[in-house]
């Protein structure tokens, strides 16, 4: 049928971005509520835990545009949602190089769709990068002691962030590799792919 | 409702400023104010239990100031709570009124109402389907949960997505059989516009914030 | 106004035609009934008049669909939605706002009516359908009787000239069927094109005009209402149509809870109710006494706690008061509940988690000696050629089947059904009762429903929870 993204195509973003969306702040709120340590692994596991859901969208909404709709709207209502941390705008890049990526392979190719989902899950670094620019000044609004803040900021460091990266790619990879397992063990017997 | 009506736009510009606010390392007690300030517009909406709800939240939390942990929540709060405000005091079709009238396209209104439709749709579906598996006899419990973490979450997940994409066709169809899309923009019944309210408001946010920035600044 | 010419259609996934060669005609201000078998292709039709079909639906379709003369075919959904009008089945999935007044606008809305137009059509809207009560509200809190009507509400905003009804009645209460026949009458007085697709037929028979019987997709029969009621029961059961009299609890069913007839037996309820966490009670159970073998009726308005009740029983929900096997003995923990009841829920879609009707059978039973076991119920319950099918891939009445296997290899003593005949045809409905009473020996049954046809057929005794 048509190319261009419908009435429905938007309802499904709505819905599945809606699942993203709480599953997103559950398993990251839980992870960081356990223990603050886990402050870089949480996006990980948001990306391992949440593939699924976006394999099942590129199955479903082959369109142009879609995934790009998706992650910008997601990252814009992050954005809104912290009250405006820039850095996470940083997300708009992951988004964008996705839906390219994607595309390349007609929505069809499952190692670019796999590829285009590690950038897509970077718009989670953005969440990090506010550590990094702004790190400071929101630990001193929170009130901590300049002693607790050097501590706290130990952790922000360049290795780190390297490491983080490498985790958000690893799960998104893994994340997509069991994305692809459910869609073709269920989703696409089920009849919703 | 008897309610301070603001316009939807107005909060969405306070929100940032409150988030300016947090991310500029402000003083606390400018970030104090602003918590003080949503417990008012709270009120307003005569929301008096979640209000002592919450306020009893920041002071047990605070109390705790110690824990690394806790500052994040010092962070997020007063978004979180003025979050809440605008949940509560904003009707949906005054929120659709206001996207339209930021001229943002129709395929994104519709995500966006979806979305706000779906968020309880998703909790009790998640109920209702927790309770079909404990009865099968699926161990819920944290050690239950250790045993076959992969397998548990496989079990809710599928039903979950199922479910929810399924209601999303029907509501597909529902919605295209009652016109949704025949024309890129929409008329309303309700009315949103900026009144002296938000002037006052908008007022009383960014004199904080100045009140802040000169606080850091150290000239007070 | 609306004819159907030659029309057929085979949708794209399926390899039989849904429709074949449709000739007909419906006049302005008519009422048409559509009586037919699951799959007979009421819905088909239907989907041919508000244009789902060829623009949502697709598949290859000859022939045409005429309205006032002019080709549906090329009209979009959306254009086609300011003359037609569509109430759907679920009432769960047909709202797209939260709160009933922005449901209420939402056509008007989409239509780009002007605000004088949306304040008249309000007013008209909730003095001629009575809706009063409905406006503001919150549509998750409304029963499924208040949603139906608030959807019939909304779709009647907008004034199309022709409404089309996908078994609205499927989900609901005698009072809730009541306020939908006002609703339809009314509609009817307008004016209004009324096309009706439904199994539930008692309360439309003074209603309609016509009635066409579907088989196969193609129309076997046109007949009157009268022509209808002289049908004899044997004729209208082999076409698989619904008792065209108003349903009535056989009396030798009722029986009262609050004092129990014997005290023997091999389930005791006792001073059973349900509080919610501000303390008030929804319902109560003084006594109830059941004996293995028996299928017993669960009765009751829409939003009165029947499934709170089911909930209850079967220990998902914390109901206060004593369940016991027998009178003197010790009363069974929800935990234990839990391990030997079993449900069907009103969305069996909740119920089924793993990728083989087989995996699902054996679930909680280790393979070697049960695959035998499951086999033979998966064969006595018609499912032997879907072992292998994904559970979520099979028809509505095929997934009740498949929970109530997995009901029966689990072993579970008590089983509660939630509405199991909702929507169903007679046919699937004389099915399931079949099954439900072959499996009653040896367990307790309660049956919730709303169906006094089903309740009468199958019910040893019965209960209204109040």
């Amino acid at each position: 049928m048509k190319d261009k993204m419908q009435v429905k195509d938007y309802i499904t973003v709505g819905v599945v971005l809606a699942i993203y969306f709480i599953g997103f702040n559950f398993i990251a709120g839980a992870l960081v509520a356990i223990s603050s340590k886990f402050l870089f692994v949480a996006q990980g596991a948001c990306s391992l835990i949440l593939a699924p859901l976006y394999m099942l969208f590129i199955a479903k909404v082959q369109k142009k545009w879609a995934i790009l709709i998706f992650g910008v709207v997601m990252v814009t209502l992050v954005f809104i949602a912290t009250g405006g941390a820039w850095p996470v705008l940083f997300g708009y890049v992951g988004v964008i190089i996705a839906e390219f990526v994607s595309r390349s392979g007609n929505y069809r190719s499952f190692l670019k769709n796999n590829i285009a989902y590690i950038f897509f899950s970077y718009w989670s670094l953005g969440l990090l990068l506010v550590y990094y620019f702004m790190g400071e000044n929101v630990l001193k609004t929170a009130g901590l002691t300049d002693q607790q803040i050097i501590d706290w900021m130990q952790a922000i460091t360049i290795r780190n962030l390297v490491l983080g990266i490498v985790i958000i790619a690893l799960c998104s990879f893994v994340g997509g590799l069991i994305g692809r397992a459910m869609l073709k063990k269920h989703f696409e017997r089920a009849g919703i792919a | 409702m008897d309610r301070f009506a603001l316009d939807p736009r107005t909060k969405l510009i306070l929100l940032l400023i409150i988030g300016l606010a947090v991310f500029s390392y402000m003083p606390t007690y400018v970030i104090d104010i602003y918590i003080f300030l949503s417990f008012i517009l709270l009120l307003l909406c005569q929301q008096y239990k979640s209000v002592l709800d919450y306020f009893a939240l920041y002071c047990v939390v605070e109390v705790l100031l110690f824990q690394g942990m806790v500052n994040l929540f010092t962070i997020l709060f007063p978004i979180f709570v003025f979050g809440r405000y605008m949940v509560i005091s904003t009707r949906i079709s005054e929120f659709s009124l206001a996207l339209e009238k930021l001229k943002v396209p129709l395929g994104i209104q519709i995500i966006l109402l979806v979305m706000i439709r779906y968020f309880p749709t998703i909790k009790s579906e998640f109920r209702s389907i927790f309770n079909a598996m404990r009865l099968r006899g699926v161990n819920f419990s944290p050690i239950g949960f250790m045993r076959h973490p992969v397998k548990t979450v496989e079990y809710l997940y599928v039903p979950l997505v199922y479910s929810l994409i399924k209601t999303g066709d029907e509501l597909s169809v529902a919605a295209l059989t009652r016109g949704l899309g025949l024309y890129e923009s929409r008329t309303y019944l309700v009315e949103i516009g900026f009144t002296y309210r938000d002037r006052l408001i908008a007022f009383i946010y960014l004199a904080v914030l100045v009140f802040g920035f000169l606080g850091k600044g150290g000239a007070l | 106004m609306i004819s159907f010419e030659n029309l057929s259609f085979r949708y794209r996934s399926k390899p039989e035609p849904a429709l074949k060669h449709i000739n007909l005609e419906i006049q302005k201000g008519e009422i048409v009934l559509f009586l037919g078998k699951s799959g007979a292709g009421k819905s088909t039709l239907l989907s041919m008049v508000n244009g789902l079909i060829p623009n949502y639906l697709e598949g290859e379709l000859s022939g045409s669909v005429l309205l006032n003369g002019e080709e549906l075919a090329s009209r979009s959904i959306q254009e086609l939605s300011k003359q037609v009008g569509s109430v759907f089945q679920n009432p769960k999935s047909q709202f797209f706002y939260l709160d009933s007044s922005d449901e209420l606008l939402f056509g008007l809305s989409n239509h780009r009516a002007s605000k004088e137009r949306m304040e008249q059509r309000l007013r008209a809207t909730v003095s001629n359908l009575k809706i009063e009560s409905l406006l503001e509200r919150n549509i998750f809190q409304l029963s499924g009787g208040e949603k139906q009507k608030l959807a019939c509400a909304s779709v009647y905003m907008t004034d199309p000239d022709i409404m089309i009804f996908d078994e609205p009645s499927s989900n609901l209460d005698a009072r809730a069927i009541e306020d939908l026949r006002e609703i339809i009458s009314c509609l009817k007085k307008e004016g209004k094109t009324l096309l009706i697709s439904e199994h539930r037929i008692y309360y439309l028979m003074d209603l309609i005009d016509r009635i066409v019987y579907m088989e196969d997709g193609r129309i076997e029969a046109m007949m009157s209402a009268r022509q209808l009621r002289a049908l004899s029961d044997e004729e209208r059961q082999t076409m698989g149509i619904r008792s065209p009299l108003v349903p009535t609890l056989d009396e030798r069913l009722k029986i009262d809870v609050r004092i129990a007839r014997e005290r023997r037996g091999d389930l005791w309820i006792k001073d059973f109710f349900y509080a919610y966490p501000r303390g008030k009670v929804l319902w109560k159970i003084p006594e109830l006494q059941c004996q293995k073998g028996e299928i017993i009726g669960i009765l009751g308005e829409n939003g009165v706690g029947k499934t709170t009740l089911a909930y209850a029983i079967s220990g998902i929900l914390k109901g206060r008061g004593e369940i016991k096997r027998d009178f003197s003995g010790p009363a069974l923990r929800a935990r234990v509940r839990r391990k030997i009841c079993s449900m069907i829920m009103q969305d069996v879609n909740h119920q089924l988690f793993l990728e083989t009707v087989q995996k699902e059978l054996l679930f909680l039973s280790k393979k070697e000696e049960s695959l035998a076991r499951a086999r033979k119920i998966a064969e006595q319950l018609d499912l032997s050629e879907f072992l292998e099918a994904h559970p979520l891939s099979l028809s509505g009445g095929q997934k009740q089947r498949v929970v109530i296997a997995s009901a029966i290899m689990d072993g579970r003593e008590i089983i509660l059904f939630d509405e199991p005949t909702s929507g169903l045809d007679f046919e699937s409905m004389e099915k399931v009762s079949e099954l439900i009473k072959s499996i009653a020996k040896d367990r307790i049954i309660f049956v919730i429903s709303h169906d006094y046809e089903f309740i009468n057929k199958i019910c040893t005794r019965a209960f209204f929870l109040k």
